[in-house]
């Protein structure tokens, strides 16, 4: 599995300027990579699982950035001994809702299924959404991960940033403080730390 | 310096202090070596575990930079590492051995890290240790970190030098204490050693070790202190014993010192007895030889040689008494003189003696008296013979020393007569010289008379007090003696007289009424004026007594057969018995003789059953021999010389005993030559008279010149003599000694049967030197004398021959 990582990272170093088909594939290989790896590096509340054998459920919302490379990379693996099952979600579309109540039910309907997570991953939402989503399920013991640049002043606790073929990791202190998701300091020492204390 | 340490090494503290030296630092050595390895065990433990655990924190640090390969991170990680002290190099593998991140030290990068499994290795001078980088259960990565042990090495042999010094410093003050404390044990053993040194050097063993402790020295100091006392016991008991030993040596020595001065005290008195002997003896033979020179020289007168013959007579009796007293004395000291007890009369006693003297007291004009005073036992139990002996002494004493005109009183008297001791006073009381207290002191000593001057004066062998004295005190008596210078001597002698109850006591007894008892003098008894017969058979072997006995017996009218020896008396004894008649009366016997002795023949004839009487014959005159001839058989016993008198009484006596006066004396005159059996005896003629007018010096006359019967038997031996003479010259030539020897012996006999006493002495001298080898030289001197002297008996006979 190791081995399979590395070398997801030796291919995808040298695809940086042109951004070919295998050069995506290569990025969000890697970004599977990382999530799988901040899965590890962070604890969560016990009660947050049914029982022991209650498995990590991921939800990617928003846009499917990374696709079947998130599957792929997390098929059969296990994080401090639990499966883990992914979930993608999209945000309720207010235009398919006829009545406000019926949207805001979908909508918090949503956002209980984000709380029930213990990954979210957020990618292509718009700023409404997004602090709508961060406001939703601050209180709740979710890993709230942006992918992409745009999240790092949102309050999303880490955030995968693509710079030139490598992938930085973007850490909000605050954030990450307020979370009942406690994320490895050793984790936090290899993120660029943003934020205020 | 090997002397020093030497001495050094002998003391005890040393060598303790040695021992201790050597197992404390070998103890110390071992427990620093092993503290020293385990301390480097420790350390390197130690070093290993900081090691093992930095390496996880960085592994652990390092596996969220494996994971997100984030390169810098774990470069800065593996910097942090590489900036401890020891770690010089830390590198991160990938799982597929790839390095990942790598960091050193300076001037260390040439050594580059390899991966290897997980653990620790050891590698010279670095220690290697390879840790995995674990995310999540997975291991992701190996991180290897080498470690420089040089410092540990440092601190490793810097705490070895350490543990040295502390060793060295443990040693020294271990050392210090022992040198401090070394004086529990040396000081009992130097104690003990002082104590036993000085035991040595002066042997005073009252010394006694200090005890210092309680410990084993403490007993050896007691155990050493009880030997001493034991020593100490033992060399007193030694000391003592010595002392005893050295007492009783000198004690030993002082009584044998004693004992010697007495032997020579007692052997000066023999040598001194000797020599008064000698001088005593010398005196009367002076005269006797004297006189009978005189008798000798033809030109005396017949007074002269009868005054001669007198004084030679006097003098040979003196010698004889002189012989007597030596006896006694001898017998005396010997403690062989014996006393017997007998009932005796005393006045026919004291009578007997006084007669004796009578007559030397009135030839010396000296009054002799008697006086009883009292009562006088008539008998008294004593030993008459011996107080015949006394009193005599004692009278002739006084006699001789009171001056003419003086007298001599004998007062006899009876003390305590009704006591059961009763005693019998004898006092001689003489008007002599008397004497002075000192001489008193000496009276009683054998050989003392009042001074030798005295000696000469009044002569005597100053022996008669003593054996006086001696007899006194066997008889149970005592003899006191007062007297001063000029005033007379009393010599008071008590007696016992044994019990007196049966015995008649005599009152108012004078000596006159005793006087017929006075036997006729002397001279004239030996008057020959008996004449007796009987055959006589004479065993004599001396030439010289077969002639005088044989004379005196035919004189005195026997019938006389000689024979030289027992063998032959016995032949003769039994011989000659014609008609059952005994050929012989009587023998006498000398009881010394050659064949067969005197002793032999009596025993044999006794065992032959001759029943005559025997009369012994001896020149003996010691205690027990006249025991041993009766016992040899004989009847009795007398001395030579001969008494004439009392041989020819004796004879006649025992005829008359055992015969009865065969026949009573006839004419003897007549029957005397007629019944002399031997033919010599009918040879005999009238002697020619020799001519005694025309003296010759050089004339050798025979003792018997004058006795007529011997004249042709000396004339005989004289013409034998040349032959005689030559023989023995011819010996001497052919130095046939055992021949001369023969020839002398038998000239040495003849001589003296034939009245040759000169002769006999030179022909004894020339046997004896002929028989001893060493006297050769002597010899042919000895028989020229010998020839001279044949020579000068010669003349006699020429003269003889011219005068005829």
């Amino acid at each position: 599995m190791s081995i399979c990582l590395a070398l997801v990272v030796i291919t995808a170093t040298p695809a940086l300027s042109s951004r070919s088909k295998d050069e995506a594939e290569k990025i969000a290989k890697l970004k599977a990579a990382f999530l799988l790896n901040f899965m590890k590096f962070s604890e969560w509340p016990e009660d947050s699982f049914k029982d022991d054998d209650s498995p990590i459920l991921l939800t990617v919302y928003g846009a499917d950035t990374i696709g079947t490379a998130l599957d792929q990379t997390l098929a059969d693996r296990a994080v401090h001994g639990r499966t883990i099952v992914i979930h993608r979600v999209l945000p309720p579309v207010r235009n398919r809702y006829k009545k406000s109540e019926e949207y805001r039910a979908a909508l918090s309907a949503t956002m209980d299924r984000l709380r029930q997570s213990h990954v979210v991953l957020l990618a292509g939402l718009g700023e409404e959404s997004t602090q709508h989503l961060i406001n939703s399920v601050a209180d709740a013991p979710v890993l709230l991960v942006g992918d992409g640049k745009q999240y790092i002043n949102n309050q999303t606790m880490l955030d995968l940033v693509e710079d030139e073929g490598r992938i930085r990791i973007y850490a909000n202190r605050k954030a990450l403080e307020e979370s009942q998701v406690k994320v490895s300091s050793r984790l936090l020492k290899l993120a660029v730390l943003v934020g205020e204390k | 310096m090997l002397c020093l340490f030497n001495k050094i090494y002998s003391r005890v503290s040393i060598k303790l202090l040695l021992l201790l030296l050597i197992t404390s630092g070998f103890a110390v050595a071992v427990v620093a070596a092993t503290l020293a390895i385990a301390n480097g065990n420790t350390l390197r433990d130690v070093e290993r575990e900081s090691v093992r655990s930095q390496a996880s924190i960085v592994a652990m640090d390092a596996a969220a930079a494996v994971s997100f390969q984030d390169t810098a991170a774990c470069d800065d990680t593996l910097i942090a590492l590489v900036a401890q002290p020891n770690i010089t190099g830390a590198t991160v593998f990938l799982t597929d051995g790839a390095p990942f991140s790598r960091q050193h030290t300076d001037g260390r990068s040439a050594d580059k890290l390899y991966y290897f499994e997980t653990g620790t290795r050891i590698e010279a001078s670095q220690m290697l240790h390879s840790e995995p980088v674990v995310q999540d259960g997975d291991v992701i990565g190996q991180l290897i970190v080498r470690v420089d042990l040089a410092t540990l090495s440092n601190r490793l042999r810097s705490n070895t030098v350490l543990a040295g010094l502390v060793s060295i410093v443990a040693i020294a003050l271990t050392t210090l204490i022992a040198w401090r404390l070394r004086g529990v044990i040396e000081k009992p053993i130097s104690e003990l050693v002082s104590v036993a040194d000085h035991v040595y050097n002066t042997k005073d063993y009252t010394v006694r070790a200090k005890k210092i402790s309680n410990d084993e020295f403490g007993k050896l100091t007691t155990q050493f202190n009880a030997m001493l006392a034991r020593i100490e016991t033992h060399d007193a008991k030694l000391q003592e014993a010595n002392d005893t030993l050295e007492q009783r040596v000198h004690e030993r020595t002082a009584e044998l010192e004693v004992e010697r001065d007495r032997a020579e005290t007692a052997n000066r008195a023999k040598s001194q007895f000797l020599a008064n002997m000698s001088h005593e003896i010398r005196t009367p033979m002076t005269a006797i030889i004297g006189f009978s020179d005189l008798l000798i020289d033809p030109d005396q007168s017949a007074s002269e040689r009868l005054d001669a013959v007198q004084t030679v007579r006097r003098n040979g009796q003196h010698l004889l008494s002189i012989i007597n007293d030596i006896l006694d004395i001898s017998k005396i000291e010997a403690g062989m003189m014996t006393v017997e007890k007998i009932q005796a009369d005393l006045i026919p006693l004291i009578a007997d003696i006084t007669s004796l003297s009578r007559a030397k007291a009135a030839e010396r004009q000296i009054d002799l008296a008697v006086d009883y005073r009292g009562q006088i036992p008539q008998q008294i139990q004593t030993d008459p013979t011996r107080v015949r002996q006394m009193v005599m002494n004692l009278i002739n004493n006084a006699i001789k020393f009171t001056d003419p005109g003086g007298s001599v009183r004998l007062v006899i008297s009876l003390e305590k007569a009704t006591s059961n001791d009763p005693l019998l006073h004898i006092d001689i009381i003489d008007t002599g010289i008397g004497m002075t207290p000192d001489q008193l002191s000496k009276l009683f000593k054998p050989f003392t008379q009042a001074d030798e001057t005295m000696t000469r004066r009044f002569g005597g062998t100053g022996l008669g007090l003593a054996i006086t004295r001696h007899l006194t005190e066997m008889l149970g008596g005592s003899i006191d003696v007062t007297s001063s210078p000029g005033q007379g001597s009393t010599f008071a002698l008590r007696l016992p007289t044994g019990p007196l109850e049966d015995v008649t006591l005599l009152s108012s007894v004078r000596e006159s009424d005793y006087g017929h008892l006075m036997v006729p003098p002397e001279h004239a008894r030996t008057q020959e004026t008996t004449r007796y017969a009987g055959r006589v058979l004479l065993a004599e072997d001396g030439p010289d007594n077969q002639r005088l006995i044989r004379h005196v017996l035919a004189k005195a009218g026997y019938d006389v057969v000689v024979v030289e020896n027992g063998k032959l008396a016995t032949e003769h004894a039994w011989r000659d018995q014609p008609g059952g008649q005994p050929a012989f009366d009587i023998i006498l016997m000398d009881m010394q003789m050659p064949v067969m002795d005197g002793y032999t023949a009596v025993s044999k004839l006794r065992q032959t059953g001759y029943k005559l009487p025997i009369i012994a014959l001896t020149a003996h005159a010691m205690a027990g021999d006249r025991e041993r001839c009766i016992n040899a058989g004989c009847d009795e016993y007398t001395t030579k010389p001969i008494d004439r008198a009392k041989l020819t009484g004796m004879i006649q006596e025992f005829i008359t005993k055992f015969e009865g006066p065969i026949d009573p004396p006839p004419d003897a005159q007549s029957h005397a030559p007629e019944a002399a059996p031997q033919p010599v005896e009918k040879q005999l003629g009238t002697p020619k008279p020799t001519d005694l007018s025309t003296p010759n010096e050089r004339v050798l006359l025979s003792e018997f010149a004058d006795d007529p019967t011997m004249a042709e038997l000396v004339e005989m031996f004289l013409s034998e003599l040349p032959e005689r003479i030559v023989n023995i010259e011819r010996a001497l030539r052919e130095e046939d000694l055992h021949r001369l020897a023969t020839f002398a012996h038998q000239l040495k006999g003849a001589a003296g049967g034939y009245g040759y006493p000169d002769i006999t002495e030179l022909a004894r001298a020339v046997e004896a030197d002929a028989r001893d080898e060493n006297e050769i030289m002597k010899l042919s001197e000895g028989i020229g004398e010998l020839k001279e002297l044949c020579e000068r008996a010669r003349l006699a006979l020429t003269k003889e021959a011219a005068q005829s």
